[in-house]
C-alpha cells in the first residue's frame, strides 16, 4: 500500500461521496411548454435559447429553492401576499440558521409529495391517490371564493392545518403557528411561480421576432450609468419587455389579492320534523333537474355516475376523449399517469374539503376548481321565474348531502360487521 | 451406525494443484461454479454471504444516517437518487432502507453464512465423511440463493428501490399493492425472494440431518460430536419444520396480492382509496404464521453460533467443554421451546391477551437453556490455561454479548413491560446484540479459526486483534444506548421521530450512535484487508496450526476432494485439552489411545 | 496482551451499569434518558416491573461478566502456569443452575399475570356493572388519527358526533375508555406518558382503557409500521380537568356546526341544533323512498 494507491483510493472516495449536497432547482415547466409550443409554434418544443431566457426571468423574479426572492411590483402586490421573512423560513434545505429560526419548512414537510417546483411530482407523487396538488395552475380545490377564482389565505391554512380527510395529506395542527404561516405563503409562492412561468412561455411564443430578453445583459460599467446614458433601442426594449412581464406578474398577483370569500347566511334552526322535510326537499333536488347530481354522483350517490371524466390538470394539457394518444409526450415531458376524476361517494361520510355545513354549501355553491364538479345555479336577484336554486335550497340538500352516511341502508349488517376482540371481564 | 465407504484416500488432488492440466471450460464450470464439493459450495457460500454483508451494513448506515441528521443529504445515495430534492431522501425510501437491512441481513447474511457456508464446510470434516450425502443437492441449494439475489437485486432498481412493508411484511400494508409505495412490485420480489432463500434452506437441512445421522466415521458416536455438528443437526431440524410455514404463508401473501385472495384482508378494505379487497380474511394470521417460522429462525440464527464458540472456546482454554451433555440438551431444549414462544412477537397485535399469558410462561422458559449454556462457558474458562487469540477473543465476545442480548430479552418477555418497549428501539437493541454483538462476532471468529483450514494459510494475528478491539468497541457505541432510547420510548421505523415532543432531545445521542456504526463498518476493511491479502499471502500453515482435536484438523490444509487422506477412526469426544493421559496439552480424535493401559485415564462421570 | 483482553472485558460490566445509572440519575449528557413520566393511575405498574427486572437482570449481568473477567484474568495462559483443572463439568452445579433460573423465570411471570390482566383483560365497569362505554372512537388511518366524539345525544356514529383529527382531549382523575380501530392498514396507538399501546386491526375494534392523573399535554404515537407516513402519525393528547374539557367539547361542536360566513358573535342558540335533530333522525331517514 504506497501513498500514491492510498491517496487515488481517496479521491475515488470523496468523488464517488460527492463534494457536498447536489444543487436544487426549479423544474422546468416543461408539460405546458410541450402544449403551447404545439399550439402557438407548431413545433414540439421551446429552444434551449428561449428556455434560457425563460429560465433567467423566472430566476430574476423569483430566485431559487434555496433563496426565494418576491418579484418586485411598484404597487407591491406580491409583498402583500407573502412575507420575504416567511418564504426565507420555507426555503432552502432543512435546518435552521444563526438565529435558530427554521429553515427549509417546505422541503421538510411537503416537497416529498408537492415537489421543489410544487408540480405534485415529488417521489413520494405518484404511489397517492388522489395524487398531489399541482400548485402551477392557480386551482385549488377546497376553498371559500367561487369558481375558478384563487383561495384565500385562510382557505389555504385551513387545508394545512387539518389536511383532507380521505387522502394522503396530512394535518400539520401541531406545528407551531408561524410554520403553518410560511408554509402557506410558500404556497403561494410557487403558485404565483407557476402561473407566470406558462404567462412567459406564452409571450414567448408569440414574439414574432428578437427574444425574451427581460435581464440587462450587463451591468453598465461605472460612470456610464452616472452620465445619464441614454438608453439604446435595445436596453429600451428590454426595459419595456420587463415591465410588460412585471404587469403580467401584477395581474396574476392581483387574482389572488381580489379573491374573496362568497358569503352564506346561516344555516335555518330545525327540529327533528323540520330536519326530516328538509332532507327530503333536499333529496328531491338532488334527484332534480336543477342541480341533476345523480348525474355524476349516481343513483345511489356512490359516485358511480360519470367516472369517465378527467380533472383539469390533465385536460390543461390535451383532450383524453378525443386524442388519448397525445398522453404518451406528456407522460414522456414528467406528467404523472392519468386516473379518472370519480365523483364523490357521498355514502362514505368523508368530506375532503372539510364536514362542517359551512364547507358543504361552499363546495355546492362554489364548484370544486380544477374538476368536473360544477357550481349549483343559484336563481340570480330579482328574478323569481329564473330557474335556479335559493339559499334554503342549498341548505336542504347539504341536509340531505350530510344524512347519507347514516343511512341504515349503507350497513345493513351493522351488528355484524366488526368483530370485536373479546375480553375478559369480571 | 452404518457402514462407510470412501474412495481409495489421496485418490484426488489437492485443491487447487492441477498442475500440467488446463480445464476447459465446462471442467471449470463443473468444478468450481456449480460444483459438488463441499468445501466449494461452503466457500461459494462464505464469498456470497460476506459482499451481501457489505450491502446490508451500508443500508443500515443510510438509517443512521437519517436517525443523526434528518432531511440532510444522504452521502451517495442522496445524489444518485434524490438529486432533485437536494439529497434528501423521501420518507418511503427510509422504508425500504429498513426493509431491505433486516431482509439481506437475515436471509442473505446471517442464515446462509451459519448454515450455507460453516455448515457446508464443516459437517463432513468434523464427523469424518468424504462429502455430503447428497453433493448434488447441497449444490442446488447454494444456486437456489442467486434467483433470490436477482429478485432483491432487481427490486433495488426503481422506485421506491426496494421492498417497504418490513422485513415482518405485515399484512394489509404488504398484501394490498397501493397500501404503500414500497408495497408494489418490489414486495412481490420480496416475496419470491425469500421463497427461494427458504427453498435453499430447506435443501440444505435435509442435507446436514441425514449426512449428521448417517455418514459418521468410525468411533464417532453422537455423544462424541463436537457441539457445532450438534448446534447445525439441531438447527437443521429447525429449518425443516418451520420453513414450510413461511413459504405458504408467502404464497398465501403472494395469492393475496396477485389473485384477488383474502386470506388475510379484512372485506371491503380500502386502502388509498384502492380497489376494495375481496376479504373474509385476518390480518393477524399472516402474524401467527409468519412468526411461527420466524421465531424459530432467530435460534437457527444463533444455535451454530453457539456451537462454534464452544469449539473455540474449549481449544483456547485448553479445557474441556463444561457440561457436555448438558450443552447438547440445551441446543436442543432451545430449538424445542422455540416452536412455542412465537406469540411473543405478538402481545400487542390484538390476539386474544390470554394467549399473552400462555406465552409469557414459555418465553420466560426459554431463557433457561441459554442462561445453562452462558454458565457452561464461564466453567470453561475456569481453571483453563487461555490463550488470547482472534478467534477466542471473538468468541469470549459472544459470550459476554450474548448475556447482555439474552438478559434484555427477559424485558420483552415480561407481557406487561412489553406495552411499553414493544416495537421501541429496546427490541432493536435486544436483537442486534443477539445477532449482530453474537452472532456476527461468533462468524467472525470463526472465520479467523478455520481460514487455515479452508485456505492453508493464517489471517494476520495484529490486524485480527486490531479489528476486534475496534469492532468491540464500536458495536457497543452503536447499540448499548439504543436500550436507553427504548426506555425512553423511542420508536422503531421512524423516519423524522424528532417531530414528537417525547423524543425530540434524543438527537445528540442518536447522533454519537451513527459515528459509532461508521466507524465499527469502517473498521471492517481491516478484516477485509486481512481475509483477502492472506488469501494469498498469510503464513503457510500444516494440518493443525492450533493444536485443537476436532476431526477438521486431521485433514490437509486446505483438504482435498474427498476430505481425509487416510481413514479417520474416533476414539474419544472432540473437548480431551488438558487430559492427563497423554504429555501434549490437546489429545486430537483421530489418535489411538496409549498403548500402556495403566496411563489411560478414567473419567469421574 | 492478555491484561489487556481482560481489562477489556472488563469494561463491559463497568460502562453497561454506568450508561444505566447515569441515565437514570438523570445526569448530563443523558438528561431525561430514561422513562418519561407516566400519568396513568394504571401505569405505575409497569414502571416498577421494568424497574424489578432490570435490577434483577443487572446483578445477574454483573456477576457473570465480573466473572468472565475473573476467569480471564486469572487463567490467563501467559500468566499462568498452572495445570488446567481436567473436568468435563459438574453434575450438582448443572442442577443448581437449572432451578435456580427456571423458578426464578416461572416467579416473574406468574408474578406479572395480573398487571397484564389489569391492562388488557379488566375493562372498567360502571357503578352499575356495565362495562362503561368509550368516550370516544379513535380509528387510525394513514396518516392520522380520526377521533370521534358522541355528540350531545351521547351515542358515536350519529349525526352529531364530533369529529377532529389528531386531537384527543380527556379529563382528568377519571378513568378513560377508548374504542379503538384502523381504516386500512395496521397502526398501533401508543401513549408513551400513560404506558399504553394496543395496534389496531382493520376489522377488529378493541377497547383500550386508563386513568390519567395529571393535567398537560402529551404524544400520541403510531408504533406499527403503516406505509411511508408512519412518522407522520403524531397525535396530541391533552388532559383536563372534566369542566375545561366539556366547555372545549361544546366548543368543537359548536365549530363543526358552523354554516355561516361571516361568522355572527357567539351566542346563537346551540340547544336545538339541526345537528341534534339530525342524530334523532337516524330511524326516519332510511324510510324514505
Amino acid at each position: 500500500m504506497n501513498v500514491r494507491f492510498a491517496s487515488l483510493a481517496l479521491l475515488a472516495a470523496a468523488l464517488a461521496v460527492g463534494c457536498g449536497p447536489p444543487k436544487v432547482s426549479f423544474v422546468r415547466y416543461t408539460t405546458v411548454a410541450h402544449k403551447i409550443a404545439q399550439d402557438q409554434m407548431g413545433q414540439p418544443e421551446f429552444s434551449s435559447e428561449q428556455w434560457r431566457d425563460i429560465d433567467l426571468t423566472m430566476a430574476m423574479l423569483f430566485g431559487t429553492p434555496d433563496n426565494p426572492e418576491i418579484p418586485a411590483l411598484e404597487g407591491g402586490e406580491v409583498g402583500q401576499m407573502m412575507s420575504l421573512s416567511r418564504l426565507k423560513m420555507a426555503a432552502g434545505p432543512v435546518g435552521s440558521d444563526e438565529q435558530g429560526n427554521p429553515r427549509g419548512l417546505y422541503r421538510e414537510h411537503c416537497a416529498h409529495c408537492h415537489g421543489i417546483t410544487g408540480d405534485g411530482a415529488g417521489p413520494t407523487a405518484v404511489f397517492l391517490n388522489p395524487y398531489p396538488r399541482d400548485y402551477r395552475l392557480g386551482l385549488f380545490k377546497f376553498k371559500s371564493t367561487p369558481d375558478k377564482l384563487r383561495p384565500t389565505h385562510e382557505d389555504l391554512k385551513k387545508t394545512v392545518l387539518e389536511g383532507i380527510p380521505g387522502t394522503a395529506m396530512p394535518s400539520f395542527k401541531l406545528l407551531p403557528d408561524v410554520e403553518v404561516e410560511a408554509l402557506v405563503d410558500y404556497v403561494k409562492y410557487l403558485s404565483l411561480r407557476g402561473e407566470v412561468e406558462r404567462e412567459l412561455l406564452m409571450r414567448t411564443s408569440q414574439l414574432t421576432e428578437g427574444r425574451l430578453m427581460t435581464v440587462v445583459a450587463k451591468a453598465p460599467a461605472s460612470g456610464e450609468k452616472a452620465a445619464g446614458k441614454a438608453a439604446t433601442p435595445e436596453e429600451a426594449a428590454q426595459q419595456a419587455q420587463l415591465d410588460a412581464v412585471r404587469e403580467a406578474v401584477k395581474d396574476i398577483a392581483g387574482r389572488w389579492k381580489s379573491a374573496k370569500s362568497a358569503e352564506v347566511p346561516a344555516r335555518p334552526e330545525m327540529d327533528e320534523q323540520k330536519l326530516a322535510a328538509s332532507v327530503a326537499r333536499g333529496r328531491d333536488l338532488f334527484y332534480g333537474t336543477i342541480a341533476n347530481c345523480i348525474k355524476c354522483h349516481g343513483d345511489s350517490a356512490l359516485g358511480d355516475g360519470v367516472t369517465n371524466d378527467y380533472e383539469d390538470w390533465v385536460k390543461d394539457l390535451y383532450d383524453p376523449s378525443k386524442e388519448p394518444k397525445a398522453a404518451r409526450e406528456y407522460l414522456a415531458r414528467g406528467m404523472l399517469p392519468p386516473r379518472n376524476a370519480r365523483p364523490r361517494n357521498l355514502r362514505l361520510g368523508v368530506f375532503r374539503g372539510g364536514h362542517r355545513p359551512l364547507d358543504i354549501y361552499w363546495r355546492l355553491t362554489n364548484g370544486i376548481a380544477g374538476t368536473p364538479m360544477p357550481k349549483v345555479l343559484m336563481k340570480p336577484e330579482g328574478d323569481p321565474n329564473a330557474k335556479g336554486l335559493v339559499p334554503s335550497d342549498v341548505w336542504d340538500l347539504v341536509n340531505y348531502v350530510q344524512s347519507l352516511a347514516y343511512e341504515p341502508i349503507n350497513n345493513p349488517l351493522a351488528a355484524a360487521s366488526e368483530a370485536e376482540n373479546l375480553r375478559i371481564t369480571p | 451406525m452404518s457402514a462407510i465407504s470412501l474412495p481409495a484416500p489421496g485418490a484426488h488432488e489437492a485443491h487447487g494443484d492441477h498442475s500440467g492440466h488446463t480445464m476447459s471450460v465446462g471442467e471449470f464450470v463443473n468444478t468450481y461454479v456449480f460444483s459438488r464439493d463441499h468445501k466449494i459450495i461452503g466457500l461459494q457460500f462464505l464469498f456470497s454471504t460476506l459482499l451481501w454483508f457489505l450491502v446490508g451494513g451500508l443500508l443500515a448506515l443510510g438509517i443512521r444516517w437519517q436517525l443523526a441528521w434528518p432531511w440532510s443529504n444522504m452521502p451517495v445515495i442522496g445524489r444518485m437518487l434524490f438529486s432533485a430534492e437536494g439529497g434528501q431522501i423521501s420518507p418511503e425510501f427510509y422504508t425500504t432502507l429498513f426493509t431491505m437491512h433486516a431482509t439481506v441481513m437475515i436471509f442473505f447474511v446471517i442464515i446462509p453464512i451459519l448454515a450455507g457456508a460453516f455448515g457446508n464446510y464443516l459437517i463432513p470434516l468434523m464427523i469424518g465423511a468424504d462429502d455430503m450425502a447428497f453433493p448434488t443437492l447441497n449444490m442446488l441449494s447454494y444456486w437456489f440463493m442467486w434467483p433470490a439475489f436477482l429478485l432483491i437485486g432487481i427490486s433495488f432498481l426503481w422506485p421506491p428501490y426496494g421492498a417497504g412493508a418490513g422485513w415482518t411484511s405485515y399484512p394489509p400494508l404488504s398484501a394490498v399493492p397501493e397500501a404503500a409505495p414500497g408495497s408494489a412490485f418490489a414486495q412481490t420480489l420480496w416475496l419470491l425472494g425469500v421463497t427461494c432463500v427458504g427453498v435453499s434452506s430447506m435443501l440444505g437441512s435435509v442435507n446436514y440431518m441425514t449426512t449428521i445421522i448417517q455418514m459418521r466415521a468410525p468411533g464417532m458416536t453422537m455423544f462424541r460430536l463436537p457441539l457445532t455438528i450438534w448446534a447445525m443437526f439441531i438447527t437443521a431440524i429447525l429449518q425443516a419444520f418451520a420453513l414450510p410455514v413461511l413459504t405458504a404463508a408467502g404464497f398465501m401473501q403472494l395469492m393475496d396480492r396477485l389473485l384477488g385472495t383474502g386470506f388475510f384482508l379484512p372485506e371491503g378494505l380500502v386502502v388509498n382509496n384502492g380497489l376494495a379487497a375481496s376479504g373474509g380474511g385476518q390480518p393477524l394470521l399472516w402474524q401467527h404464521l409468519f412468526w411461527f417460522y420466524s421465531h424459530p429462525a432467530v435460534y437457527i440464527m444463533i444455535l451454530p453460533a453457539m456451537g462454534m464458540v464452544s469449539d473455540i472456546i474449549s481449544c483456547f482454554a485448553r479445557k474441556p467443554i463444561f457440561g457436555y451433555k448438558p450443552m447438547v440438551y440445551s441446543i436442543s431444549g432451545i430449538a424445542g421451546l422455540g416452536f412455542i414462544v412465537w406469540g411473543h412477537h405478538m402481545f400487542m397485535s390484538g390476539m386474544n391477551p390470554l394467549l399473552g399469558m400462555t406465552f409469557m410462561v414459555s418465553t420466560m422458559m426459554i431463557a433457561l437453556p441459554s442462561a445453562v449454556k452462558v454458565f457452561n462457558w464461564l466453567g470453561t474458562v475456569w481453571g483453563g490455561k487461555i490463550q488470547f487469540t482472534t478467534p477466542m477473543l471473538f468468541a469470549l465476545a459472544f459470550v459476554s454479548m450474548f448475556i447482555i442480548g439474552g438478559l434484555s430479552g427477559i424485558f420483552m418477555a415480561a407481557t406487561p413491560v412489553d406495552i411499553f418497549i414493544h416495537d421501541t428501539y429496546f427490541i432493536v437493541a435486544h436483537f442486534h446484540y443477539v445477532l449482530f454483538a453474537g452472532t456476527a462476532m461468533a462468524v467472525m471468529g470463526a472465520i479467523y479459526f478455520w481460514f487455515p483450514k479452508m485456505f492453508g494459510r493464517m489471517m494476520d494475528e495484529n490486524l485480527g486483534k486490531i479489528h476486534f478491539f475496534l469492532t468491540f468497541i464500536f458495536l457497543n457505541g452503536t447499540f448499548y444506548t439504543m436500550h436507553i432510547l427504548g426506555a425512553v420510548g423511542f420508536p422503531r421505523r421512524l423516519a423524522d421521530p424528532y417531530d414528537y415532543e417525547t423524543f425530540r432531545h434524543l438527537l445528540p445521542m442518536n447522533q454519537f450512535m451513527s459515528i459509532c456504526a461508521i466507524l465499527m463498518v469502517a473498521s471492517q476493511v481491516i478484516f477485509a484487508y486481512n481475509f483477502i491479502r492472506s488469501m494469498f499471502l498469510g503464513t503457510p500453515v500444516g494440518r493443525n496450526p492450533w493444536g485443537a482435536n476436532s476431526l477438521e484438523w486431521f485433514a490437509p490444509s486446505p483438504p482435498g476432494h474427498g476430505n481425509f487422506d487416510k481413514q479417520p477412526i474416533v476414539y474419544r469426544g472432540p473437548y480431551e485439552y488438558g487430559s492427563p493421559e497423554v504429555d501434549t496439552d490437546n489429545y486430537p480424535q483421530w489418535q489411538p489411545p496409549p498403548a500402556d493401559p495403566k496411563r489411560r485415564y478414567k473419567p469421574e462421570h | 496482551m492478555g491484561r489487556f483482553w481482560s481489562i477489556l472485558f472488563l469494561m463491559v460490566p463497568v460502562f453497561g451499569v454506568g450508561v444505566f445509572v447515569w441515565a437514570m440519575a438523570d445526569w448530563w449528557p443523558m438528561r431525561g434518558h430514561w422513562l418519561p413520566e407516566n400519568i396513568n393511575a394504571h401505569g405505575g405498574v409497569i414502571d416498577s416491573l421494568f424497574l424489578f427486572i432490570l435490577i434483577l437482570t443487572g446483578v445477574i449481568f454483573v456477576i457473570t461478566s465480573l466473572a468472565l473477567f475473573w476467569f480471564l484474568w486469572k487463567y490467563d495462559a501467559a500468566k499462568n502456569a498452572q495445570p488446567v483443572t481436567f473436568t468435563h463439568g459438574s453434575h450438582t452445579l448443572e442442577v443448581v443452575w437449572s432451578i435456580l433460573p427456571a423458578a426464578t423465570l416461572v416467579f416473574i411471570a406468574i408474578y406479572q399475570m395480573d398487571a397484564w390482566a389489569d391492562a388488557k383483560m379488566r375493562r372498567p365497569t360502571l357503578p352499575s356493572g356495565e362495562l362503561k362505554p368509550p368516550l370516544a372512537e379513535i380509528t387510525g388511518r394513514q396518516f392520522e388519527w380520526r377521533i370521534r366524539y358522541a355528540g350531545p345525544d351521547g351515542k358515536i356514529h350519529t349525526p352529531d358526533d364530533i369529529e377532529l383529527g389528531n386531537d384527543l382531549h380527556v379529563p382528568v382523575h377519571e378513568e378513560i375508555v377508548l374504542s379503538i380501530k384502523s381504516q386500512d392498514v395496521l397502526h398501533s396507538f401508543f401513549l408513551p406518558n400513560l404506558r399504553v399501546k394496543q395496534d389496531v386491526v382493520p376489522g377488529m375494534k378493541q377497547y383500550v382503557w386508563f386513568q390519567p392523573n395529571k393535567t398537560g399535554v402529551y404524544d400520541i404515537v403510531c408504533a406499527e409500521l403503516c406505509g411511508w407516513g408512519h412518522y407522520k402519525m403524531r397525535g396530541r393528547l391533552t388532559v383536563e380537568p372534566r369542566a375545561k374539557f366539556e366547555v372545549w367539547l361544546a366548543e368543537q361542536a359548536k365549530a363543526q356546526d358552523q354554516s355561516e360566513y361571516p361568522p355572527k358573535a357567539p351566542g346563537a342558540g346551540t340547544a336545538n341544533t339541526t345537528a341534534g335533530a339530525a342524530a334523532g333522525l337516524q330511524g326516519t331517514v332510511a324510510a324514505a323512498p
